[in-house]
């Protein structure tokens, strides 16, 4: 029998988010639930009754297969998995991946040069804009990576939700360290297509870690490396400034922890244990331990790599872990973990989060 | 329905007699009775707590034309199995707000209330929980329903949810081409 159509949306709504080719191959069923799919209403709603938006996958900045960061798909079928390696950004094969949030990613070419573009990504419609980096304020050339690092956000009005704002107005925060560790940050409006004064200038003892970055509290966070301190670059006061961890925590990602607070995730030295860190009134306080054996399916080697803790995606509390077996997705709300990847020598990686339907647009 | 039994005129006498009844009776299209605890057909149908609320409860049958007497039946069951069951907070808040409320995954019960039915006696049911106005229900119902889609082509959806394809074979290519990942095979 057939199905009324005011309730093949109430259907359609519930397929779940994490495999884009249900919805696709639905839509290929008839004209009338195109129609359906492709409705901003409708895919609003969709957005809104599975609020979390499903990983699709994640970037990483690993050469040993070659030139390209890849695309590394999460899902069964994927809508990158053609697209693998990923395309040129900003004309160059070659480029890093810095951030990736509210549906964009964030890199920098590699021309190697010093006013390499910086490049904003959109997988799911391939849209790049790319951006001229602000003049540099050191003429020393042994730059490398460490030197900047940069974040990518929406810039809607307060109040959105980040389920769907791919396509509107967004903010790069970029920020370069000269030859005396002294770090200024730049925001680029998409709106103006500008870039803004640099900060004042702060001081830190090492440089930036290889981890993107993490938005809590009205403030972008990076990790420095080592693990001693946290840059934090406060976006309404354009402001930076530096906090000190308590104690060496190299490897550690930053994260998001109980009511939007800022924490940061380590593991153990014997890689069983994943320690929760929160920011307690000024104060970090070990607010967790994970049983890794606990929670990660058993019966395989847990050979430790230098870096266990490989990332952390903020739309869905997800942190990455990286074992022998593979790369693990733990849910810190569920405390369920899934293998999502094949382990590989990753210092970090960038998740990918989004909703991909069929009607985009 | 909070009653006030303080009063002891006529009108009120009848209402709190009939509030006293802890069962109303439904008729099926098809003129079958089926008697339901009134506390969970109003905590689980907005239209019959209207109903019981307006007083138009027929003692000797309401008349549900538009619902079958099996899809009644599963109706009826799942008002009473509810009933038996320990209310969850996860239940209670998805009903707060339908379709928008995040997602709750259906409940142990409900899920085998929902896989012991026909293909034919699901979709019935979608229909009279749409009818009825029974949120949780239809979330349950739908999302059965959904779960059938998961990992088929658009020929055997359109097998299951017995549609016609209206699309031309140039339409269909064009649209395969542009999106070819998704029709590779899992």
């Amino acid at each position: 029998m057939e199905l009324m159509e005011e309730l093949v949306e109430e259907v359609l709504i519930r397929v779940p988010p994490d495999e884009p080719a249900y919805l696709v191959r639905a839509a290929l069923v008839c004209k009338s639930w195109r129609r359906v799919l492709s409705d901003h209403g409708f895919l609003r709603r969709y957005r809104l009754f599975h609020r979390t938006p499903p990983l699709l996958g994640y970037l990483h900045n690993l050469y040993s297969r070659g030139p390209i960061p890849r695309f590394v798909p999460t899902t069964t079928t994927s809508p990158f998995a053609a697209a693998a390696p990923p395309p040129p950004l900003g004309g160059c094969e070659r480029w890093r991946a810095l951030d990736c949030r509210h549906g964009r990613v964030l890199a920098r070419a590699f021309f190697d040069h010093d006013d390499d573009p910086l490049i904003v990504w959109d997988p799911t419609t391939g849209d790049q804009r790319r951006l001229a980096v602000p003049p540099p304020t050191t003429t020393d050339p042994r730059g490398a990576a460490r030197r900047y690092t940069g974040a990518v956000l929406c810039a809607a009005a307060d109040g959105c939700d980040h389920l769907g704002c791919h396509g509107g107005p967004f903010l790069v925060a970029y920020m370069v360290a000269d030859e005396h560790h002294a770090v200024r940050v730049s925001v680029y409006s998409s709106e103006t297509d500008a870039w803004g004064p640099p900060s004042a200038a702060v001081h830190v003892g090492r440089l930036f870690d290889a981890r993107s970055s993490l938005l809590a509290g009205g403030a972008l966070h990076f990790a420095l490396y080592g693990g001693e301190g946290i840059l934090r670059y406060d976006l309404r006061g354009h402001r930076l400034s530096v906090m000190e961890t308590p104690g060496d925590f190299t490897g550690m990602v930053l994260v998001k922890a109980d009511g939007g607070r800022l924490g940061f995730a380590t593991t153990s030295s014997n890689g069983g244990f994943l320690y929760l860190w929160t920011q307690q009134q000024q104060a970090w306080a070990q607010h967790e331990a994970i049983d890794l054996k606990a929670v990660l399916p058993r019966g395989r080697g847990y050979r430790c790599h230098t870096r266990q803790v490989i990332g952390f995606a903020e739309a869905s509390d997800t942190i990455f872990i990286n074992r022998a077996a593979g790369v693990f997705a733990l849910d810190l709300k569920s405390r369920r973990a899934r293998m999502v990847g094949a382990v590989e020598a990753y210092d970090a990686i960038v998740p990918y989060v989004s909703f991909y339907t069929p009607g985009r647009s | 329905m909070e009653v006030d039994k303080g009063k002891g005129e006529a009108e009120e006498t009848r209402k709190v007699a009939e509030a006293d009844r802890d069962t109303v009776t439904l008729k099926s299209s098809d003129g079958k009775l089926f008697e339901v605890s009134k506390e969970a057909a109003a905590r689980l149908s907005t239209v019959l707590a209207g109903m019981i609320a307006g007083g138009s409860i027929d003692d000797n049958g309401t008349d549900l034309k538009q619902i079958g007497s099996e899809a009644l039946e599963n109706v009826v069951d799942y008002c009473n199995k509810h009933a038996n069951s320990i209310p969850s907070a996860a239940l209670i808040s998805s009903s707060i707000s339908f379709n928008t409320a995040p997602f709750k995954e259906p409940e142990e019960w409900e899920r085998k209330f929902v896989d012991r039915l026909s293909h034919d006696a699901l979709f019935d049911l979608v229909e009279a929980a749409n009818f009825l106005g029974m949120e949780r229900l239809l979330d349950v119902t739908c999302h059965k329903i959904s779960e059938m889609m998961k990992g088929k082509s658009p020929d055997q959806i359109r097998e299951v949810f017995n549609i016609k394809n209206d699309y031309t074979k140039e339409e269909l290519e064009e649209i395969r081409q542009e999106l070819a990942w998704a029709f590779y095979d899992d």
